[in-house]
């Protein structure tokens, strides 16, 4: 390409966009826009219904360990305490 | 904010925030997307409208950074892309040519070259001609929306066209 014809194209290539229409929202973008909206809103509700479902059962988890945990030592002492008395051995030393 | 005054807001500035987004976004169904989360940010967050600016210029801002977050996000996934797998075609060259409904058919395949230039440049260029050229906003009404000065705005859109000339040269001499 010669030159003068390089800086042409170029010139012309920079005007190409001048003369641009601007571009207009598609048809039924403002019910398309409700719809998404809707749609967001119950992923919140839903995503916080989850979040809510997971603490609870964090929770559950929690207490039942704990619950698990005083059951076996207060059973360990019971246990303990009967072989003591079998041996007529004083409980309290224990 | 009631769902009246919502649906007036939309329908005042739909037109304008689908072309801001089609020239950044350079394609069709992602710029009615992209139009569509940049309202759901504007309800949700109106209350941050200090009113400083118009609305219709916290608008353009809030258009202009939500397509800049996608097209940095996009770059970030397309290197790492990159990365992994340099030697896979189907990886490379995504961009598609763009066609804005607005240019006349004579001018397409020029405009389309530019489109092209115009995402090579600078971030702050781009965004300075983008605006410029494709929303036809005045030098103040950037300098509002970018929020710089008029004079750094001139600045940014006279070295956008120095880059853009230097870009298409190289361009049209390798063909």
């Amino acid at each position: 390409m010669k030159k003068s014809d390089l800086e042409n194209e170029i010139d012309l290539t920079l005007l190409s966009i001048d003369q641009l229409e601007k571009a207009k929202a598609p048809d039924g973008f403002m019910e398309l826009l409700a719809k998404k909206m809707l749609f967001k809103k119950e992923e919140v509700v839903w995503t916080r219904r989850a979040k809510y479902a997971i603490a609870a059962m964090i929770i559950f988890a929690i207490v039942n360990t704990a619950l698990l945990i005083t059951s076996q030592s207060s059973s360990r002492d019971e246990m303990l305490r009967s072989v003591a008395e079998e041996w007529n051995l004083n409980v309290d030393a224990y | 904010m009631t769902e009246n005054e919502f649906q007036t807001l939309v329908l005042e500035n739909q037109d304008r925030v689908y072309n801001t987004c089609l020239g950044f976004m350079k394609d069709l169904e992602e710029a009615k997307d992209m139009s569509q989360d940049v309202f759901i940010h504007v309800y949700q967050n109106i209350s941050k409208f200090k009113g400083e600016s118009l609305l219709s210029t916290w608008i353009y801002r809030v258009a202009v950074n939500k397509c800049l977050e996608e097209i940095r996000r996009r770059g970030r996934q397309k290197r790492s892309v990159h990365l992994e797998d340099i030697s896979d075609p189907s990886v490379q060259n995504k961009a598609p040519d763009f066609f804005h409904p607005g240019i006349a058919l004579e001018n397409q395949q020029r405009a389309t070259i530019l489109f092209d230039a115009i995402e090579k440049l600078p971030e702050q260029q781009k965004i300075a001609f983008t605006l410029a050229k494709v929303e036809h906003l005045s030098y103040e009404e950037i300098s509002d929306v970018m929020e710089k000065s008029i004079s750094s705005i001139e600045s940014l859109i006279h070295r956008a066209k120095q880059n853009l000339q230097k870009i298409l040269k190289d361009y049209y001499e390798k063909i």
